[in-house]
């Protein structure tokens, strides 16, 4: 007997509902989420549990191999923490959303087929899109309004992917599948990976994410970076490992963000940015397709969940204590917010990979699967990545936000929640960094033949680290926030788009306008040539209009004509 | 304070230079920059610094905007 994680978080979604806010509620969750965690870390080995048969096709809602487990267990453990983060909330349908959003993305994971799989993550779209309309910010309702367009298109092709693959006499289930991928590309796989890219938001397909989840509340962004992409990771793992598209358009993301961040000001946004650069290492390992990038790619998603969730907690304690999200409006808390400061310090030492913390022994995986894989280019342009991720998360925004020029901000007090969660995700961030096998034995291929620490690769860390930190400090009177925002690829369609609509609809407005003027003279001339109008009349349609009598008569007569040639 | 960090990195990146020559495993060698001591430093420091002079020049010749840049509609909620 096992029990779905995702049901179980369903369940405390409803139970959240029917509780008024409380110390009952928040035992509720914290207790529901927790329970969730167990049911993931009691998940079985290899095999198929929970089938159903539905319009012919076998259907697997629980297959749970190795994959399958290691995101289940990393999705509920974030479930945890985001949920002790967010105790303080009082909105019902807040915490109801963000639960269904995490069970939808367990479902995701748990799926042993492309049909059920799909189910799952239209549940997840929808949900997030709630989570998102949670926020309170003045850009949330247009920015979901736009995330809701772009998944839903998503989605589609995911859908249109999946249609024509079923109705071509393709097995959904993902064991069939891996055969079909192997065999090379087709309609089908490249429709559904654009959906699944979308997801995953490489670009330029990524907009959607740094417009909308800094728009999104505190606590609701900390769930937002943990869900929609690493399932999309999840499943490119799956259902398509071994792609040189994926590869460099993996290395390519690890870059763009990098180079947003330099130039982003709001805190949130910049973290966001390097969402998209983080999980270019994983789609690269992806594209690499080797049993030891698919690994580092698992690894490494696992570890981003804890550290971005740690970021993002952090940057929402700056948000929730002084009201501000722009680094040109912030400086010098850290003496105010020293835990808030440390906490978001052990966040930012493991995205950049310092060795002892998680984000070392993880991403270190996927740069030297590359450079055993003979992607001598991919080592360097991943390495440089990294250099961007020390310099934004470990070096500007904290230099801008805790240390550097002190505004004399006063930050009010934070909910004890919030820290404590902060806690729970920077230890288990130096847990894994230190205790790595724990991680490494949990991967889908074992036995992981790899050791994180040794000389060679601690030292060039550190050096690279020194290095980056050098060139910060030299040039940091240049990386200041500036007040202004950066055009993505959402601007094609904020600005061109919503002009040609509106055009359209203009034009489709004139042809109308044209028409009657057109027509009303066009009347008033056969009117004038048949002689129904009185001369010098101004054209009206009614001038022209013959008596009721008449008129019935006329169409009698009509009528009577075309019963008799037909009864002839 | 500054001249304290600038001494400590200087004498831990001295250190790890002396440890990367005399650890040094010529085995786990792929490329040649791998042999090289200190290359981590340089590529940190010449990386730190073309990223953001790179993303600088393009954000203001292309990509940076005014913040109202995508106008009042955007502000309701």
């Amino acid at each position: 007997m096992i029990a779905h994680p995702g049901f179980v978080l369903f369940a405390t979604a409803l139970a959240t509902v029917l509780i008024p806010a409380g110390v009952a509620r928040q035992a509720v969750l914290a207790l529901g989420a927790a329970s969730a965690l167990a049911s993931a870390a009691a998940l079985p080995g290899d095999g198929v549990a929970w089938t159903a048969q539905v319009a012919g096709y076998q259907l697997e809602l629980v297959h749970a191999d190795a994959l399958a487990r290691v995101f289940a267990l990393i999705f509920t453990l974030i479930a945890v923490i985001g949920v002790v983060f967010a105790l303080h909330v009082r909105r019902a349908s807040e915490h109801a959303s963000v639960l269904v959003y995490a069970g939808a993305a367990v479902g995701v994971t748990l799926a042993g087929d492309w049909i059920t799989a799909f189910v799952w993550w239209e549940l997840m779209a929808a949900a997030s899109l709630a989570v998102i309309w949670h926020g309170n910010t003045p850009r949330t309702g247009a920015a979901g309004f736009r995330y809701l367009l772009v998944h839903a298109a998503g989605g589609s092709l995911l859908l249109a992917g999946l249609v024509l693959y079923v109705a071509g006499g393709g097995d959904p289930s993902f064991d069939a599948w891996r055969t079909v991928w192997s065999a090379g590309w087709s309609l089908p796989a490249a429709l559904m990976l654009a959906g699944v890219a979308i997801n995953a938001a490489i670009p330029p397909l990524h907009a959607w994410l740094t417009d909308a989840y800094p728009e999104a509340s505190v606590t609701g962004t900390v769930f937002l970076s943990a869900f929609t992409t690493k399932t999309a990771v999840y499943l490119l793992i799956r259902a398509f490992p071994g792609s040189d598209l994926l590869l460099w358009a993996g290395v390519a993301m690890a870059l763009y963000g990098v180079v947003y961040a330099v130039l982003e000001n709001d805190i949130r946004r910049l973290l966001a940015y390097h969402i998209i650069s983080q999980v270019g290492y994983m789609v690269a390992g992806v594209g690499m397709g080797t049993a030891m990038a698919l690994n580092g790619a698992a690894a490494h998603a696992f570890c981003h969940i804890l550290y971005k969730a740690l970021l993002l907690m952090g940057a929402g304690t700056v948000l929730a204590a002084t009201g501000r999200r722009n680094l040109t409006e912030l400086g010098g808390l850290a003496s105010r917010m020293p835990a808030a400061t440390a906490l978001y310090m052990i966040g930012a030492f493991s995205i950049s990979g310092v060795p002892l913390f998680n984000g070392f022994v993880s991403k270190s995986m996927i740069v030297s699967a590359g450079a055993e894989g003979g992607w001598p280019a991919v080592e360097l342009l991943l390495t440089l990545a990294s250099v961007g991720t020390f310099l934004h998360t470990g070096l500007k925004l904290p230099y801008f936000t805790f240390f550097g020029p002190d505004r004399g901000i006063v930050p009010a007090q934070l909910p004890r929640n919030m820290i404590a969660a902060m806690t729970m995700a920077a230890v288990l961030c130096i847990a894994l960094g230190v205790f790595p096998g724990w991680l490494y034995a949990r991967l889908p291929f074992l036995p992981v033949e790899y050791h994180p620490y040794t000389v060679d690769h601690v030292v060039a860390t550190v050096q690279l680290l020194i290095g980056t930190g050098a060139a910060f400090w030299v040039l940091r009177r240049k990386l200041g926030g500036e007040a202004t925002v950066s055009l993505d690829t959402d601007w094609f369609y904020r600005r061109p788009l919503p002009i040609a609509i509106d055009a359209l609809v203009a034009g489709a407005g004139s042809v109308g306008e044209a028409a009657r003027t057109y027509g009303r003279s066009a009347v008033a001339s056969f009117g004038r040539a048949v002689r129904l109008a009185p001369p010098g009349t101004v054209p009206h349609f009614d001038a022209y209009r013959r008596s009721i009598g008449r008129t019935v008569t006329w169409v009698l007569a009509f009528l009577a004509a075309l019963a008799l040639i037909g009864w002839l | 304070m500054t001249r304290g960090w600038w001494l400590a990195a200087a004498a831990v990146l001295a250190g790890s230079v002396v440890l990367e020559i005399a650890f040094h495993d010529a085995g786990h060698s792929l490329y040649w920059w791998h042999d090289v001591p200190g290359f981590d430093f340089v590529y940190g420091l010449a990386g730190c610094a073309a990223i953001v002079v790179i993303s600088k020049a393009i954000g203001s010749a292309w990509l940076q905007r005014p913040e109202t840049y995508f106008g009042e509609d955007e502000e309701r909620p």
